[in-house]
């Protein structure tokens, strides 16, 4: 064995609190109380790499977090570095391309590799203790003084689950290897265990840490490589400090190691298992046969065993085998303080371990001393014997052709429709983006580089798509260049080309110069802000911002540095005051909500300069196929003036109703009355007046009804192609009539929108509703628009308001208020409640908080779509739902969705119904006009596909499917 | 994790005469687009007794702020010496060059700046009354004492929050509850 202790491997004399390997054992990570991540090489510790010490030793420091950095651990790839700090910072470092840089101040010396934040996980309110990435890198599992374990999806890093049992600070977290379970261990002296399944907690176990007195910096438990052992620690059982063991399956404490004199702060076991003797070469009993025999029958030297190192406030590191009571070796009087955490090098023979002192031990032990390594294929062969296939449980396998088939059909459908708002789409941004990531790279790599191409490359990376980027690109480009000479391309000491202007308020506003260097032009910069862009759509449409105010900017002073986004709410505001002059109110009394008092107030706005109403009809007709198109059929209404001599001009109060066509005049009418409302269709028109009064005109003008009393007057009719007229009274009534029947279809007070939260919110003057239309949806149903954009649909047999577009989803990834994410009508009921709820979009979204309110909004557009009865919007609407539900592999609602569109599979009159309640013959098999099946075979399952971990799912509809074409 | 990261400031025209402008060359990196613009100011401490001296040499927005790396040209006018203590206007202070976003500051570096006379033999035999002209300035580029505060760039903002809600009465999100889980 040798021992050494490096004397350059510091964290300027302070605490170092954490150590660890990279999987593929090159570098290694620790982590202090100097709040810095070191990297270091691990070459010159290594036994072999003697020959060549003289190599760089630290390759980065990472001055990212804000407190001692608590804990480091390498994700199972390498390739990603968690690191949780004081101060409740969980970050996640990647190393891209390039070299690295100087960290500005910090008086480290530049870094020899570029290792950059990839993400930050926020969401503990107390210090970082520990962490730990599950075996397939998939999580990452942290624990805080705040009392609760989170687990966040890598590398994304949204949160998965916040592990609440502790009733105090959690120190350790250790992941079981197979994947299945999680252990924490905590101040309040138990360790629990989760599963990972549904994070439920399956086992809290008291044992000796009962009894354990003192406190320690960390409790960092560990779990066996062959899962079945977690060994704890900081345990007590008199007289000595104790590791208890746990076993897997009952979580009962069987036995555990006695010895340190202080309580022991880390454990970890080595990677792999050993055995005495190494394994004789394969005769005819291969290895597996070996594993798979009765333990009592292999000989005792073959038996494989776990190594464990156990670090302990005592100042002592022992390392034991789960082969023997005694501890293979003790490390005393290395350390002046604590060890606090260990790690193993992947090769099995080196231990690392670090101390509160500052400095770093590292043991290289012989084959002799802890016996010979098990091959990791001898590993994974006896861990699939004990717990099955762990690829299974992963499912990141295609289990049919037919799922494969599906994928490579989706992949080429969503790579047509790219543009579309559907979010999501790995492959779609790939794509793209590498198509992107090819064009600049060419752009750098070109070595005269004109100071155009330059600014190009600059500017890619906020470009989304290829075919728009180029245009933005360009116009940016353009821009820089005609303001800045040609100067070569950047090097120090030449001069800053900036942009500078002042803004109308005084300030000095500098566009930057954009340099690059080369890890710009690298892929993973490019990739995560692809996933950046993927997490808040929003963004991707700012990326157009810059552009525009590079060109905007010199002329207008700028508006203030707010771009884009401003510059897109004012247009949206532009057009908020073009629909208000159009907005009339409804009065309520603010004092009782159950009387709605009359309220008038601008009812003259959608008046002409002369207080003239009109409406023009233009009625589609066969003839005017070859001839002319006939002009439009237009009823005026003016109110009647008279020229006084004495009073001035005056109005009568009277009305004069004027039919006109193309210039024409066909009928006219006069009554008394100021008219407030007109409508009109190729069937008839309708006059409202101010006293409450409508009447009704046949299309040549003959009254049809006498004058029909509402009671108040009318604030807006509408009327449909056939013979229902619409009227929503000042009173707040709103009216349906069949005027062919002689009906009355509806009578419905807007009383119970007034009581919603959208209502009030958009009541500004008290106890005033606002209101900017009300007609019939395209389908036919009532539809009231109030001034804040929230828009409701009646619907006629359930009787009720239904809030068919709204603001309330600010988080959800598919709220936009551009561009307009379709043509539909839906579409544009919501982008005028988004523009006007003027929300701050971009800002107010958490990773939590968007899934929530993204599954919500869509579940939401859908229903509203299905309400509002609009087929393409509906369809558009299933299939986005159906891709995030993939996304989030949500299976219980996937489930409920498809046998929805599924549903039963023999046609309901073949079975007889003795039900009370025949359930199966209410399914219908058509949605608004499209067959269920039809969507569910060309449009859900295709999107199913992108997932595989819900490709169970979809094989077992694609079976039920292709059944049920067969009965057909 | 900051969204901006300084990767270097050179400062130009180092030393100089204590009534020319400052010229630094600021670079950094931008790891996440942000929406608004960056603030940077130039303050300088006019007397280490007391605040009140501190002198905002040049505030100025930079933007757009998108991923990449980036440099410019900071140029502050000299403080006005009339208001600094006349104790005060020779030795050592401190100069302080800062960065907000949205009106938080994540990011300061100090520097020293000593100023003296050009001439030694003033320096010996300082006259009474402050030869302005004669004095010079020297910032101590290569020891930067950069701190950084904590800021969350892409969460909502207080201060943002209440503009918000100062403007916009009809905030129906406000309604929902926040966190699912």
């Amino acid at each position: 064995m040798i021992v050494e202790k490096p004397e350059w491997l510091r964290h300027e004399g302070l605490q170092i609190f954490s150590v660890d390997f990279q999987p593929s054992g090159q570098r290694c990570a620790t982590a202090g109380g100097d709040h810095k991540v070191r990297i270091w090489n691990t070459r010159p510790l290594m036994k072999e790499g003697e020959a060549d010490r003289g190599g760089e030793k630290l390759l980065a420091t990472l001055c990212d977090h804000f407190g001692s950095v608590n804990c480091v651990r390498w994700s199972k790839s390498g390739l990603y570095v968690a690191s949780g700090s004081d101060g409740s910072l969980v970050l996640i470092h990647e190393k891209r391309h390039g070299t690295g840089t100087v960290e500005f101040g910090s008086g480290e010396p530049a870094n020899v590799e570029n290792w950059k934040v990839c993400a930050s996980l926020r969401g503990h309110t107390a210090d970082v203790v520990d962490l730990a990435w599950s075996p397939d890198d998939s999580m990452l599992a942290t624990c805080s003084l705040d009392n609760t374990v989170r687990i966040w999806k890598m590398p994304g890093g949204s949160s998965v689950a916040v592990l609440t049992g502790h009733s105090s600070l959690v120190k350790g977290v250790a992941w079981d290897p197979i994947g299945s379970f999680l252990a924490s261990q905590s101040d309040d002296k138990t360790v629990m265990i989760w599963q990972t399944s549904d994070w439920a907690a399956v086992h809290r176990a008291e044992g000796p840490w009962r009894k354990s007195v003192g406190s320690t910096f960390f409790r960092r438990l560990s779990w066996s490589p062959c899962g079945h052992f977690i060994i704890t620690t900081h345990g007590y059982e008199n007289p000595s400090h104790t590791a208890q063991v746990l076993e897997r399956g009952d979580w009962s404490g069987t036995f555990n190691f006695v010895g340190h004199n202080a309580p022991v702060v880390a454990v970890r076991f080595n990677h792999s298992m050993f055995r005495k003797q190494p394994l004789p070469p394969p005769e005819n009993n291969g290895e597996e046969e070996l594993l798979q025999m009765d333990p009592k029958k292999v000989p005792k030297e073959m038996v494989p065993y776990n190594v464990v190192a156990m670090g302990s406030q005592d100042r002592n590191i022992t390392v034991w085998t789960t082969a023997n009571p005694r501890p293979v070796f003790v490390g005393k009087h290395f350390f002046t303080q604590s060890v606090v955490d260990l790690s193993w090098s992947p090769d099995g023979y080196s231990l690392f371990c670090c101390s509160l002192d500052g400095t770093v031990a590292s043991f290289h032990f012989e084959a002799k001393e802890l016996g010979h390594i098990v091959s990791e294929k001898e590993m994974e062969e006896f861990r699939r014997n004990r717990y099955g296939d762990s690829r299974s449980r992963q499912e990141s396998l295609a289990e049919s052709p037919a799922q494969l088939f599906i994928e490579a059909t989706a992949a080429a459908k969503k790579v047509g429709n790219s543009t579309t708002i559907v979010s999501n789409g790995n492959t779609t941004s790939n794509v793209s983006n590498t198509t992107v990531v090819t064009q600049t790279n060419k752009q750098v790599a070109s070595t005269t580089l004109r100071p155009q191409e330059h600014e190009e490359a600059g500017t890619t990376t906020t470009v989304t798509t290829p075919k728009n980027g180029t245009l933005e690109k360009d116009q940016a480009a353009a821009v820089a260049v005609a303001a800045a000479p040609l100067p070569p391309p950047p090097a120090k000491q030449t001069p800053v080309k900036q942009r500078e202007y002042r803004q109308q308020d005084g300030r000095r506003r500098i566009i930057p110069e954009a340099l690059h260097t080369e890890d710009d032009g690298g892929r993973k910069d490019r990739e995560s802000s692809a996933e950046k862009r993927k997490l808040s759509p929003v963004d991707a449409s700012k990326s157009e911002a810059p552009s525009k105010r590079l060109l905007g900017s010199g002329g207008s002073g700028g508006g203030g540095g707010v771009g884009g986004v401003r510059e897109r709410n004012g247009s949206g505001a532009s057009k908020a005051i073009e629909v208000s002059s159009m907005e009339r109110s409804l009065g309520l009394s603010s004092t009782t909500n159950t009387t709605v008092a009359i309220n008038v107030t601008q009812a003259s706005q959608l008046r002409g300069p002369d207080g003239v109403l009109s409406v023009q009809v233009r009625i589609p007709d066969e003839e005017s196929l070859d001839g002319p198109a006939v002009a439009p059929i237009c009823l005026e209404a003016k109110p009647v003036r008279v020229q006084d001599a004495a009073a001035g001009r005056g109005e009568t109060g009277e009305t004069d109703l004027v039919c006109s066509q193309g210039g024409e005049i066909r009928w006219r009418d006069r009554f008394a009355g100021k008219v407030t409302a007109l409508t009109g269709n190729t069937n008839f028109w309708a006059v409202g007046c101010e006293d409450g009064s409508l009447q009704v005109y046949t299309m040549a003008g003959r009254r049809a009804l006498p004058s029909m009393v509402v009671g108040s007057a009318a604030a807006f009719m509408d009327c449909t192609r056939g013979w229902e007229l619409l009227l929503l009274t000042r009173g707040g009534t709103m009216h349906v009539w069949d005027l062919r029947q002689s009906q009355c279809l509806l009578n419905e007070s807007l009383l119970s929108l007034t009581l919603s939260s959208s209502a009030t919110s958009s009541a500004k003057e008290n106890g005033v509703m606002r209101i900017i239309s009300a007609r019939f949806s395209e389908a036919g149903a009532p539809l009231v628009v109030l001034a804040n954009g929230h828009a409701f649909l009646f619907h006629s047999k359930m009787r009720s308001w239904l809030r068919i577009a709204d603001d309330f989803f600010p988080s959800s990834s598919f709220v936009s208020t551009w561009p307009p994410s379709g043509d539909g009508e839906l579409a544009g009921l919501q982008k005028g409640a988004a523009t006007l709820g003027k929300t701050n979009f971009s800002w107010n979204r958490t990773l939590i908080n968007e899934k929530y309110q993204t599954r919500a909004h869509l579940e939401d557009q859908l229903a509203a779509a299905l309400a509002l009865k609009s087929a393409e919007e509906y369809k558009r609407h299933l299939i986005s739902y159906t891709r995030f539900l993939t996304r989030e592999a949500d299976e219980v609602r996937l489930r409920e969705l498809c046998e929805d569109l599924l549903g039963p599979l023999f046609v309901p009159d073949s079975e007889p119904c003795y039900d009370s309640q025949p359930t199966t013959s209410t399914w219908e098999s058509y949605v608004l006009g499209m067959k269920k099946r039809e969507l569910l075979k060309n449009e859900v399952l295709p999107a199913m596909a992108s997932n595989r971990a819900v490709q169970r799912l979809l094989n077992e509809f694609l079976d039920m499917l292709s059944e049920y074409e067969d009965t057909q | 994790m900051s969204a901006i990261n300084i990767t270097n400031v050179t400062v130009l025209d180092n030393p100089s005469m204590f009534l020319k402008p400052f010229q630094f060359e600021i670079s950094y990196e931008c790891l996440i687009p942000l929406k608004d613009d960056l603030e940077w100011k130039l303050i300088y401490v006019g007397s280490a007794e007391d605040e009140k001296y501190d002198q905002v040499l040049e505030s100025v927005l930079v933007g757009p702020v998108n991923v990449g790396n980036y440099r410019f040209l900071f140029q502050a006018d000299p403080p006005e010496w009339t208001k600094i203590p006349d104790e005060d206007i020779l030795g050592v202070t401190v100069l302080l060059l800062t960065c907000s976003y949205l009106g938080q500051e994540f990011i300061r570096v100090g520097y020293y700046v000593s100023t003296e006379y050009a001439d030694d033999s003033l320096n010996l035999e300082p006259p009474a009354k402050v030869l302005i002209n004669q004095v010079r300035r020297t910032v101590l580029a290569e020891k930067p004492r950069v701190t950084k505060f904590p800021m969350a760039f892409n969460a909502p903002l207080a201060n943002e929050k209440v503009e918000e809600d100062a403007n916009n009465t009809s905030n129906g999100s406000n309604l929902l509850p926040v966190d699912a889980s």
